[in-house]
């Protein structure tokens, strides 16, 4: 009986080792494989606020002005 | 090549038939290479005014100068040694878009009359031929299916879930496969002549077309303009950096221990 009851814990936990194999296998095939520059984010949130500027700045010039920055 | 290693939980015997067809329909996928319906927004819209026509005519004249050099030089970042995608015209379609499907390049009316330069037909090009180069479309099929098995499992142990799982695995990794359509698009662009020094500023002009993309939202399967802007940018001074070395114009990737 207690055989029994040991052999099961033991096939749950291969089953949950096995799964977390799967998982992992499955999650790493999808994933980018470049190693692309760095960005902070104090350099996302600069680059934004310049962006909101321009548009800003656009809303002030009139429609047939000049799309460039 | 990633292979989708299956194994029985502790099934019981009314949950057999149900993990049965599972089993089944996976091997279908993986050996039909079948592939999950993607949502696509491709809404139509009415009246193409004179002035757009032209504008979509002409840069639609430009388009084998400026595509033929981006596949030729796509060879050679190309793991399969075939990278010779069809680029499809949408002409009639007014969505700023252009997209893959992992064989062709399609690019729309819409984004032939916004893009004003060479330089911007060829970031935008060379960024779908990156998507299909790096197998992104395959990948978010994977995304979805791991998904999906969830979503099964959830049915047969008797929980709806009307397919969550399949929706988030589908979004999984999408804005970063984004960045690196970007990252070697721009590298593809650079090995074909074209400079790439101002090639960020197109996301400067697509955050005044579209000011709600400029920061990035988790939900949404593009990152915002800004962070696209800096991204190139960054890009742009390693390949500078590079070409000054006179290093090989190849991408950086991730070293496998």
């Amino acid at each position: 009986m207690k055989k029994m009851v040991y052999l099961k814990s033991v096939k749950k936990f291969a089953v949950a080792v096995l799964s977390v194999a799967m998982i992992s296998q499955l999650l790493a095939c999808a994933a980018p494989v470049t190693k692309r520059p760095a960005m902070s984010r104090e350099e996302v949130a600069r680059e934004a606020n310049h962006q909101q500027e321009i548009l800003k700045r656009k809303a002030m010039v009139p429609e047939d002005a000049s799309d460039s920055d | 090549m990633c292979n989708f290693i299956l194994h029985l939980v502790i099934i019981k015997k009314s949950q057999k038939l149900s993990f049965g067809f599972l089993v089944l329909f996976l091997a279908v996928v993986q050996t039909t290479g079948w592939a999950l319906p993607l949502k696509s927004d491709n809404p139509r819209k009415p009246a193409i005014r004179d002035q757009q026509k032209i504008s979509i005519k002409v840069a639609k004249r430009k388009l084998p100068a400026i595509y033929s050099p981006l596949i030729y030089a796509a060879q050679a970042v190309c793991p399969k040694g075939d990278c010779n995608y069809p680029l499809i015209t949408l002409e009639n379609d007014l969505d700023i878009n252009a997209y893959s499907d992992g064989d062709k390049i399609y690019i729309t009316g819409g984004m032939l009359s916004f893009a004003q330069k060479r330089e911007e037909l060829a970031l935008i090009l060379a960024h779908e031929i990156a998507h299909n180069i790096m197998n992104h479309i395959t990948s978010k099929q994977k995304n979805a299916l791991f998904g999906l098995i969830f979503d099964l499992a959830a049915v047969a142990g008797g929980v709806d879930t009307q397919g969550v799982f399949a929706q988030l695995g589908s979004n999984a990794y999408t804005q970063e496969f984004e960045f690196e359509a970007d990252y070697i698009g721009l590298y593809i662009m650079a090995r074909a002549g074209f400079s790439v020094n101002n090639a960020a500023y197109f996301w400067r002009r697509m955050a005044l077309k579209f000011p709600d993309n400029i920061h990035n939202h988790v939900m949404v399967s593009h990152p915002g303009s800004s962070e696209r802007f800096l991204l190139i940018e960054k890009t742009a001074e390693e390949i500078n950096r590079k070409k000054a070395r006179h290093q090989p114009l190849v991408p950086e990737f991730i070293k496998k221990n």
